[in-house]
Order: structure tokens, then sequence, then C-alpha cells
């Protein structure tokens, strides 16, 4: 599911919840058109049923009076014209509201022999009781159904509707009863009740059943025929000329039958859909005791569709728009919360791409919002502190450790520098020539050489080696070397220079450093040496004739190790030509790839095949030799040499056979002849 | 680097390995000024095993033997031929007590210092 979190909020929960609502008001509406359905036909039927029950009383009622009269001409069947009409007057009056209008309407010569037709007619007017004689030319009343059925089927019966030419002009039904003299059919006695006097009743009706009916809900009265009696909002006259059969002739059907029902059907007035409950009006009053009375009318109750539903259309509405309101309300929280979850984790997100940039000074501002997203900006600030803390660690460890490098190379720097480089170091001195090389470790260590003039006939030569490493070594190294030229230089004797240095040194030492050298006063005229051994490898004497000797006289111990203790001192003659070779145990002990030593052996044998050569390539022999045998990354102390030759009081020229200065062989050719000579031969 | 302890009585002898060059140095120096500083006073380094010592050994002997040259006592012993050398050479026979033996080390370091 891919989109962002809102995107999927809504999906997941809006889309639902929509759907949930729309089925929880689908299923109301269902619900309540149901009830309604059911409350309007249960409700119309019932208010059909009450209203036929009134009608059927009301016109029964109506009924009474024309029967009674019927009687009474049966009884007193000679009445004069005055009284039969004060007699109708006084029935009209006492029955007005309940019916139109009365008439007595006399078969032919049936009121009196020499009268043809007699029908006087009593009828409510504007003005109050008005009288029409109906037996007048224009009207014969002897053609008029209410006249003929009646006398015909010799029982009572409603006429269907019509205009009243002859008294009422009106629009009416009339009840008329036959009467007889002798057994014998005399006439008919009517009643009339006016179609509006109908509507009237209707019209009442669906006024006082509105609120059962709904809007737009009405009732009307057709005859037997499917006339219309009573049908609200229609002009009078197209109403009796219009039948319920051309309007709804399924309404019409069970209408006319006389029966009760209801009946989901179009409405009549307007077609819209409508329940009609419908009921008889039972009027025939020769139906026997028992026997189920004929139908004259039949009530229609009409609710329309729309207009019963309308409360539950309200309802519905209502329902919806709370219902709408709420999915906007839950639409619009679903967006805040998401966008609550979702910003910060879009910054965090564009936050961690900075981090990853290198940017690590980032903090973000918790927000107000979830827990959850603010333990993730925590998180991530911690996150960022910890890669901070640890990228400024290792920045500092870097720092330390070019710290240490640097120290390293200061280290190497002291050492270098104090050491005299500058060869030949006397030019201008014949009888003696010397040359030194250090080859520091990585590491540095404490080794260190000087050689300088006390005065015009002392030259001091000094080598050393100060124990341990680094910068204290190598800050030890120049204490001694300076301390050592000092005194030298301060005219004492060689025993006790030494004694002096070492009484120095020893108030200096720390950590156990001490120092291992070897001190020599070479007396340049006689070619005289004074040393002393302090606790040093013993340099070699090499010969003009290839031999190579440890100087192995008196040993001292080192310096700083103790104070107070002897050291004494051992002397050697040079002979012209001869070459002091010293070194520190760097050479010796250089190892090999197979972890072998170098050796003072092979030294022996390198300084036995280089002999001859000047001092300055006799140490570069040797140093080369040591590389060469050892490995160069393992180098872990330094390599120092130095070669000290005594040529005699009147220089190179006595000393045939020993090469006096340097530049008058070319090293380079002349140093691997040597090498490819010294490696195999003198490993021995 | 092996080092080996072993504590008799008052007395702690440490065993050292073969080899004791520039990268050995700082573990046993590490190792036994920690036994100085934990209050050992009586030491007896037994150096039977060890073939090679370098200035960086060496230095490790001289320091531990001025830190207890007040307050404690330290003997070495059973130096190899070429190890005793080199100790000759540098001086340290003169400034330590240096024995054949583990036994005679012990021996000796239980006398009081003037006897030594």
């Amino acid at each position: 599911m891919k989109g962002g979190l809102s995107k999927q909020l809504i999906v997941w929960v809006g889309v639902p919840a929509a759907l949930l609502f729309a089925a929880v008001v689908g299923a109301g509406a269902a619900r309540s058109y149901q009830q309604v359905a059911k409350n309007a036909e249960r409700s119309s039927r019932a208010i059909a049923q009450e209203h036929a029950a009134r009608l059927e009383a009301l016109l029964r009622q109506a009924q009474k009076i024309p029967e009674m009269m019927a009687l009474d001409l049966e009884e007193r069947a000679f009445m004069s014209d005055e009284e039969l009409r004060a007699y109708m007057r006084a029935v009209l009056e006492k029955s007005r509201g309940e019916i139109y209008g009365s008439c007595v309407a006399f078969k032919p010569y049936g009121f009196q022999p020499d009268l043809p037709a007699y029908a006087p007619y009593f009828y409510t007017s504007s003005g109050g009781i008005a009288f029409e004689q109906l037996a007048k030319d224009e009207y014969n009343y002897f053609v008029w159904d209410w006249y003929r059925r009646p006398r015909d089927e010799n029982k009572p019966v409603w006429s269907e509707p019509y205009f009243d030419e002859g008294g009422g002009k009106t629009l009416m039904i009339t009840y008329s009863v036959p009467f007889r003299a002798d057994g014998v059919f005399r006439g008919i006695v009517t009643i009339d009740i006016a179609l509006a006097e109908l509507l009237d009743q209707v019209q009442r009706i669906a006024e006082t059943e509105q609120e059962m009916l709904g809007k737009g809900g009405y009732a009307f009265i057709i005859s037997q025929q499917g006339k219309f009696l009573a049908f609200p909002g229609e002009v009078a006259e197209t109403v009796m000329n219009r039948t319920l059969q051309s309007l709804n002739p399924d309404l019409a059907r069970v209408m006319s039958r006389g029966g009760e029902g209801v009946l989901r059907t179009s409405s009549p007035r307007d077609g819209e859909k409508a329940w009609v409950a419908y009921a008889p009006i039972l009027l025939d009053a020769s139906a026997l005791p028992g026997t189920r009375p004929r139908s004259e009318m039949s009530l229609g109750i009409v609710s329309v569709e729309a207009g019963a539903m309308d409360p539950a259309m309200h309802l519905l509405m209502a329902q919806l728009l709370i219902g709408l309101g709420g999915l906007a309300a839950l639409f619009a929280a679903i967006i805040f919360v998401a966008r609550s979850i979702s910003r910060p984790i879009a910054e965090l997100s564009s936050a961690a791409q900075q981090v990853a940039g290198g940017n690590l000074q980032l903090n973000i501002r918790s927000r107000p919002g979830a827990t959850e997203v603010q333990e993730l900006t925590k998180a991530f600030n911690t996150m960022t502190r910890d890669l901070r803390m640890q990228m400024e660690e290792v920045r500092y460890t870097t720092t330390l450790r070019e710290r240490l490098e640097g120290e390293l190379s200061a280290a190497r720097s002291i050492q270098m520098s104090l050491l005299p480089k500058n060869f030949p170091a006397f030019p201008d001195r014949h009888e003696f020539d010397v040359h030194a090389i250090v080859r520091p470790a990585r590491e540095v260590g404490g080794d260190f050489y000087d050689f300088f003039l006390i005065d015009e006939e002392r030259l001091c030569v000094v080598i050393g080696d100060v124990s341990g490493k680094g910068v204290p070594a190598a800050l030890f190294m120049a204490v001694s070397k300076s301390l050592i030229k000092a005194t030298a230089l301060g005219g004492h004797s060689t025993g006790d220079i030494i004694k002096r240095v070492n009484a120095e040194l020893y108030e200096e030492a720390t950590g156990g450093m001490f120092v291992t050298l070897l001190f020599a006063i070479l007396q340049i005229s006689t070619g005289e040496i004074e040393y002393c051994n302090a606790g040093h490898p013993p340099p070699f004497v090499v010969g003009s004739d290839g031999s190579a000797i440890p100087l192995d006289g008196e040993h001292a111990p080192a310096l700083a190790i103790a104070a107070g203790l002897p050291f004494p001192v051992g002397r050697h003659r040079l002979a012209v030509g001869e070459t002091l070779f010293f070194f520190t145990d760097g050479v010796t002990e250089a190892l090999s790839k197979s972890r072998d030593f170098y050796t003072p052996r092979r030294l022996q044998g390198v300084l036995r095949e280089v002999y001859a050569l000047p001092v300055s390539l006799i140490t570069r022999s040797v140093v080369r030799d040591v590389r060469a045998f050892s490995v160069e990354e393992a180098q872990t102390d330094d390599i120092s040499v130095m070669a000290l030759r005594w040529l005699g009081p009147l220089g190179a020229e006595n000393a045939p056979g020993i090469a006096a200065a340097p530049q008058e062989l070319a090293p380079s050719p002349f140093d691997s002849v040597i090498l490819s000579r010294a490696s195999p031969g003198t490993r021995s | 680097m092996q080092i080996k302890e072993d504590k008799q009585g008052e007395v702690m002898i440490v065993t050292i390995d073969d080899h004791l060059d520039t990268a050995a140095a700082p573990l046993l120096e590490a190792r036994l000024l920690a036994l100085i500083d934990g209050g050992e006073r009586k030491l007896v380094i037994d150096c039977a095993p060890l073939q090679y010592v370098n200035s960086a050994g060496l230095k490790v002997f001289l320091l531990v033997a001025k830190k207890l040259e007040n307050s404690g006592r330290i003997v070495i012993c059973a130096l190899a031929p070429s190890v005793h050398m080199i100790f000759e050479m540098i001086g340290f026979t003169r400034i330590m007590q240096i024995v054949g033996t583990r036994e005679e080390a012990l021996r000796v370091i239980a006398d009081p210092p003037a006897a030594a």
C-alpha cells in the first residue's frame, strides 16, 4: 500500500467509517420506510373504517327521515295540500343541516284524482327554506331515476349524483323511499343530500386526520357505480363527469365491490404513489337483519407516499446531516493526526539525510503530538548526539595519534638535529678522519654519537644508547650528549668526565632510564686512545691489514644506574691507518626474516672486507649490509655506526694502502661490490 | 609474553618469558608496577626462561630495582649465561642482587638487607 499516512488512514479508517455510516443510514431509511408504509396502511385503513362508519351513521340518520315520512303518509292518507306542505316544512326544519331538501312525489293522480302530477319540494336556500312544486310542464319527474328506480324496484334507493334541475338546482344525491296506500304504490318520499355537504365531510376528514395521513392526504367518496360523490380540490361538475374507473381501474374495481382494504396504488387525484384505504358505506335499508347490507357508497382515504414519508424524510435528512458532519469531523481528525505524525517524521527523515550528509550539529525540536513520535525524535537526537560524540572522540583520537606521530617525529628531529652530520667533519685536519651514521627506528630510540675537539691536541668521540624509546629517550639522549660535551670541554680526565656525567644523569634519570656509551679521547699527535666503556658493546679495532678485533679492555657500568660506581678507563694506541669502529646494539641485534640476529661476528666479517675504504664508506657499507640482512619494517631500534681512523701526525700521505679522503673513490659501484662479496661469505 | 606469579609467604615470585624486547617490556613493566602498587615488597624475578633482553627490557629491571630501593627488596635469579653477560656488561650485577637459583633467591630475600 503506497501513499502517505493520511491517505492510508483515510483508506483504512475514513472510508470504512463512511461505508458503515452509509449502511446504517441506508438500513435506517429502509426500516423507517417500511415502518412508515406499515403505519400508513394501518392508520389509513383505520381512518377509512372509522369515517365510513361515521358517514354511514350520518346517512342512515338521513335515511330515517323519508322512511318515517313514508310511514306517516301511509297512515295519514288524506292529507290536504296545506297539511302536507306544513308537515314537510316542519320535517325539514327539524333536520336542517342533515339534509338539503325533501320531496314527496305522488304517482300520476296519486294525490288527488284531479291532479295528474303532484310533487311538493322543500329545500335549503340562502333565505331559509324554499318551496317548489316539481310538478310542472318543463319538468316531468316521472322519468327521473330517483322516482323510477324505487317505484320499479319497490324499495328505497340511493340515486347516483345528478344535477337537480327541477328544484334544488345543485349537485346532489337523493334517497327515495316508496310509500303505498292499501298496498298499492302511491308515490316517493325523497331527501336530498348536496354533494357540497359530502365534500365538506371528506374535507373535514382530511383536516382532522392530516397528522395520520401526512401531507397531501385526502378522502373521497364514490358511488356504487364509481362516480365521485366527493372529491376534494375538484370542481363539482367535472367530478361528476369523471369516474374512478377512468382514473384508477384497479382501485375502482376493489372499491365498487363494496369491500374493505388498502391498496398501494397511485393517487386518483394526481397519480402520485399512495396508499388508498377504502371502506364501504353500507346503506341498503331493505337488507334483512343478519344479511350483509349492500354498499351504496365507498369511502377512500388517500395517504400520499411523499407526504407520509415527510416526517421520516426529515428524520433521515437530520441523520444524514449529522452523519456527514461527523464524517467531515472524522476526516479532519484523520488528516490532523496524520499530519501531526507525518510532519515530524518527514522532518526526521530529511534530518536523517542531513545527518547522513555529515551535519551532526542537527537537533530536532520536539513537537507536541503522538508520544511515539516524540520518543522517535528523542531517540534521533540521542543518536545524533552519540554520533557527534563518537566523531569527536575519533577526531580526538586522531589528533592524539597525530600528536603522537608528531612526538615521534619531534623525537627524531631532536635526535637528528643534535648529531653532527656535516662531513668531512674536520676538513682541515689530516691526522684523522671520522664518519658516523644514525638510522633511526620508526619509534625513535635514544642512540647518539658525537665528536669534537677538546683542544688542538685532543679529539673526543662518543657513541651512546639511551634505554627506552620516544620523546623521553630522545630528551634524555639530548641531556646526556650535552652533558658529556660540556663536561669533556671542562678539561677533566676521562674517568672524571664519566664519573661527573654519571652523577648528573643518575639524578635526572626517571622510569629506569640509563645510558650505555663508549667515550674516547684521541691524542691526535700520538694516536693514543683513552676510553671508557660504560656498558656498551666494545668497538672494533680495524687494522690496515684487514683485521677486526674488539676493543675488549676495561668494562664500566652503564650510566645513570647507580651513583658512586667506579668507571675504569682503558687505553689503546692506534697504529697509523688503524680504524676504530663504534656501533650500538641496534646493529648486532638487527633481526632477519628468520629471526636471526645480525651478530658481532657478521659485523666483523663486513669490516674485514671494507677495512681499506674511506671511513664514510665503511659506515655506509655496514648500514647497507644491516639493511640487506634485516626486515626493514621490523627495525625496532636505532642503528648507529661511527668510524674513526688515525692517519698519523702527518696525514694520509704517510699511510700507504689506506684511503684518506672519501671523494677519491666513487661510492656507489664500490659499495655494491663490497656488499655482494660481503653478504654470503661472512655469514658463517 | 607469559608472566607467571607465585606468592610464597610475603615473597612474590615472578617468572618471565623467554623474550624481553621492546614489545614485551611495557607489559612486564606494567605488571611489576601493579604488583608493587598492590603492596608487594619482596620480589623474586625468575629469569630461567629468559633468552633475550634488550635495553628496553633492562630498563624494566632498573626501574623496579629503583622503586624498591628503599622500601623493599628484589632478587633476580636463574639468568642464562648470555643474559648474565649483558647484566654484567651494563653493570646491573653491581647494583642488583642476582643469584643462581630460585631457592637461593628465596633464601637471600628472607635475610635482612644488610646481609646482601
